[in-house]
């Protein structure tokens, strides 16, 4: 009630003003006139009444904003660079909020994203997040208490697209995938349940955005006719919306729906559906039913399901649906810009702090003048924050610019056009929000310890100005290290992307698991595709191992050890990748389990001053004996610098898993589809890839946070050095009249540039000792999640960032002293 | 005047029924014998503030001296305050002048 009266009172403050004015006069009026003076003063009065309705704080909200825009209009200056310096902080951490909410959030296109369901599976052993597609589609169909549920393949299967050398991604759907999920075409028309009938020999597919501008260029035409895939004839009827790019967003290329499955992969045979684990189930409930109530049904269904084929179960296996959006995300590399943005915008914040304490000083007649006629401090504190804010609203204005350019930049020069059109860029309102937030955030990170400096009246103590200096001091010197030893680490991966030669290496991953091989089978299988592959025109030769070079090595993080690549090979393997073998001998075929080689930085780990051969590779002198030693790899310098690596021969185990190594002898580009067509067995999908565009790829996703680290890095010294710059420069024409005073007097120059020097001396090291330690720290936690090229122990890394940052220092203090110096000392002392 | 006790005393005054500003000062300054009544403006902010608390309510009129007049007159709410505030008056008071007496 009372807050409803207050806002009538709000609106009606004129009307009210008016009564309050006449009454009292009226008052005035019947008083007699011996006895005005007892009424008191009406203009105080007034205010107080105002006061009891409660818009003192407005109209002083609207004085103050009025009085700060005055100020901002006399000084353009000043008010340009503190808007500036300001939006860049704003901006970028914007701009990192806006692509780690795309990441996040954003990707999931469909109209129900926010309340989507994902189901899995749940052993002791293990979550899994795909199902046997026959029994994804009983529950699809039978579950009631979804309002639906659509399925879809959890990877996406390599196909063959005319004459299309790289593999395409075909990706199946239920035939209500599309419609269930509301997703309207670009062009044609999506998928329906009509198209999961068709007649025989009839295929109909979805193409995506991407794929569309790649392969066919954005022509409409694609609608019209039939394509190639896997030499059968498929009807595109549409393309799918530009972000929209599945649930488990695999980046498919194409989407045919389930049910046609069998028409597309030859010798897929009957009982696949029950065997083969590669469909992901997701729905979204019925309005008013609990997931756990859908959890049961759905576990009454997988009894049923159990009953009738047992093998398609894994022991104690239970089964829920939980949200989409509990799925874990990694920002990877990205994660490391969040420190870095949010470093700049200290560091920004630092600067604004100290143009605004020089300005506080500027103005401290107008302050005391102020304080003298009567305004309380906090009257006053309040105002100068007013002003801070207003500074704050226009750079926030203007970091919402600087985000958005930032992060068109950041995509286009960073990470290829390609990926833009991945990631959906919005401005919505999470983002106003966070602009908000940020700005209120600044504000009283940069005007608070002015503003109480300011009022504080006497003489100003420089403490809060050694502070802010100390923090930007640290700050530049983070940023300084970290992109120095990122720029490091970048010249180091291209160099060792040069001196490989992977162009000449191909992958081919045979997908024997599709075919359920017993281990010995899956071994001749192999055996037989090697064959096959080496008598093919223009091959070097053929190996096989349990995954490719660098990418396909086995990680182990073993207590006592440093991260351990392994991985198991044929005797053929360490000569076709060109590995040397330094000591001890190759694997012999039929070479036991018990054998090993290590790299040799594992032997100088494991075993620094003796001979490795003979050895036993556990610490308890168990496990398998070392027989050779190999160089190093490439894949320390690409994944881990620091770590080792250990090989084991072949096993018959580890067979339907296997991939097949190639190298040719010319380029292997044309030779992809005859590779693809002869590595293709009855039921299979093999996967060929060449290493180097791996390689590539690897090198373009982490080159691309590295260079916006290095980017950001540049930005956020350039600005902590104008910073420091700025501030020492002030300080000493501050003293100006002392230095002129000192020299009149006979000091020394040598003496006067010491002591200007010796103010600084104590948060200049104190900046610099917990720079490096924040840096240390940083890239410590961070490594694991930007590997690449990265050292901790890299001196070298270090001392560009911090040789730059000496360099600024002493030319922020040469300059300005300089200019003291050459002052006549009789104009100095009339300095004001 | 202690603080509080004006606002005790304008709803007392306007238990015996609407009053008009100025009347109640004129209330006020006589039944106090003339003591109380050292700034008679200082009742409008008072009022003000018993009006936002919905204590009073205010109607505009004509005075006996024919001027446009606000009357003021207790509510519900008002009546409640007033009896709290007695209450807590006179607990304050007798305290006070059982210690005058005795100490």
């Amino acid at each position: 009630m009372r807050l409803l009266r207050r806002i009538r009172y709000l609106l009606n403050r004129g009307a009210l003003e008016r009564d309050l004015q006449d009454e009292m006069s009226a008052h005035r009026e019947m008083l007699a006139a011996n006895r005005q003076a007892s009424f008191g003063s009406t203009l105080r009065l007034r205010e107080e009444a105002r006061d009891v309705w409660g818009f003192t704080w407005l109209d002083q909200l609207r004085q103050d904003l009025a009085y700060g825009a005055r100020q901002m209009r006399r000084s353009p200056g000043f008010t340009l660079i503190a808007v500036m310096v300001l939006a860049l902080g704003v901006g970028l951490n914007l701009g990192v909020f806006q692509i780690a909410n795309a990441i996040f959030y954003n990707r999931i296109s469909v109209r129900d994203s926010g309340v989507l369901q994902r189901v899995i599976r749940q052993s002791p052993a293990r979550k899994l997040y795909a199902f046997p597609s026959g029994i994804a589609g009983f529950y699809r169909d039978n579950a009631s208490q979804f309002a639906y549920l659509v399925t879809e393949h959890a990877g996406t299967v390599p196909v063959s697209l005319e004459n299309d050398s790289a593999n395409v991604r075909a990706q199946f759907v239920s035939g209500n995938y599309f419609q269930a999920l509301g997703v309207g075409a670009l062009k044609g028309r999506l998928l329906e349940l009509s198209d999961s009938n068709l007649g025989a020999g009839q295929i109909h597919a979805v193409i995506s955005y991407g794929y569309w501008q790649r392969r066919f260029g954005g022509d409409a035409g694609i609608l019209q006719h039939t394509v190639d895939v896997n030499r059968k004839p498929v009807q595109v009827v549409g393309i799918a919306p530009v972000d929209f790019d599945g649930l488990n967003q695999n980046h498919a290329d194409l989407w045919p729906p389930e049910a046609l499955r069998p028409r597309l992969i030859e010798g897929t045979s009957p009982g696949d559906e029950f065997r083969r684990p590669d469909t992901a189930l997701f729905g979204v409930l019925k309005p008013g039913v609990s997931a756990a109530s859908a959890g049961d049904q759905l576990i009454a269904l997988a009894a049923e399901m159990r009953a009738q084929h047992p093998n398609a179960f894994e022991e104690n296996e239970s089964i829920r649906a939980q949200p989409l959006g509990d799925d874990e995300r990694r920002l990877g590399s990205f994660v490391f810009l969040i420190p870095i943005v949010l470093l700049i915008l200290l560091a920004s914040c630092a600067n604004l702090g100290n143009i605004l304490l020089a300005r506080g000083l500027t103005r401290a007649h107008e302050i005391e003048a102020r304080i003298a006629v009567g305004a309380g401090r906090w009257r006053v504190v309040r105002q100068l924050m007013t002003e801070s804010l207003l500074l704050s609203a226009c750079a926030t204005l203007v970091g919402l610019f600087v985000a958005r350019v930032g992060t068109r930049l950041y995509f286009v020069g960073f990470s290829g056009v390609t990926r833009a059109t991945e990631l959906r860029i919005m401005m919505d309102w999470p983002i106003i929000l966070a602009a908000v937030a940020l700005a209120m955030f600044s504000t009283l990170l940069f005007g608070l310890a002015p503003a109480l400096a300011a009022t504080r009246g006497g003489r100003p103590t420089t403490g809060a100005r050694r502070t802010l200096l100390a923090i930007q001091v640290a700050v530049s010197s983070v940023l300084l290290i970290c992109s120095g030893l990122l720029a490091r680490g970048g010249q180091r991966l291209t160099a060792s992307g040069s001196r490989m030669n992977f162009e000449k290496i191909v992958i081919v991953e045979p997908d024997l698991e599709s075919v359920n091989l017993a281990p010995s089978a899956a071994r001749q299988a192999l055996d037989d595709l090697q064959q096959r592959l080496s008598r093919m025109p223009g091959i070097a030769g053929v190996t096989v191992a349990t995954g490719a070079p660098i990418f396909g090595v086995r990680v182990q993080n073993a207590p006592g050890l440093p991260t351990t690549f392994w991985q198991s090979v044929d005797p053929s393997y360490f000569g076709l990748m060109q590995i040397p073998i330094t000591r001890g001998r190759n694997f012999l075929p039929g070479e036991p389990a018990t054998n090993m080689i290590i790299s040799e930085s594992a032997a100088r780990f494991r075993w620094p001053k003796e001979d490795p051969l003979g050895k036993q590779w556990g610490s308890q002198g168990d496990g398998p004996t070392v027989v050779g030693v190999v160089a190093d790899t490439e894949a320390t310098a690409f994944r881990n610098a620091s770590a080792i690596e250990a090989y084991t021969p072949m096993q018959d185990k580890n067979a339907p898993t296997a991939v097949l190594i190639v190298r040719t002898t010319g380029d292997p580009g044309p030779q992809l589809q005859n590779m693809r067509t002869v590595a293709t067995l009855p039921g299979t999908s093999p996967w060929i890839s060449r290493l180097q565009s791996q390689v590539d790829m690897w090198i373009e996703h982490s080159g691309a946070a590295t260079k916006s680290i290095i980017a950001l890095g540049g930005t956020g010294s350039i600005l902590a050095g104008i910073g420091v710059f700025g501030l020492i420069a002030f300080s000493v024409a501050e003293r100006t009249r002392e230095i002129g005073l000192r020299i009149a007097l006979g000091a020394g120059r040598g003496g006067i540039v010491r002591a200007l020097f010796a103010q600084y001396a104590g948060p200049l090291v104190v900046g610099c000792a917990a720079g490096v330690a924040l840096a240390f720290a940083l890239i410590r936690s961070l490594q694991s999640q930007i590997i690449l090229g990265l050292v901790t122990f890299d001196p070298l890394g270090y001392l560009p960032g911090l040789a730059g940052f000496l360099v600024i220092l002493v030319v922020a203090v040469l300059i300005p002293v300089r200019r003291a110096l050459r002052i006549d000392p009789a104009s100095a002392l009339r300095w004001e | 005047m202690p603080p509080g006790a004006l606002s005790m005393l304008i709803l007392r005054v306007l238990q015996t029924g609407p009053l008009h500003g100025y009347a109640i000062a004129q209330r006020i300054h006589q039944l106090s014998g003339e003591v109380l009544g050292a700034e008679e403006g200082s009742l409008y902010p008072a009022l003000q503030r018993m009006l936002m608390e919905g204590w009073v309510t205010g109607e505009w009129g004509v005075s006996e001296t024919k001027r446009r007049v606000r009357f003021y007159s207790l509510t519900k709410d008002g009546l409640k305050q007033l009896k709290q505030e007695i209450a807590e008056y006179e607990q304050v008071s007798a305290a006070i002048q059982g210690i005058l007496r005795t100490a």
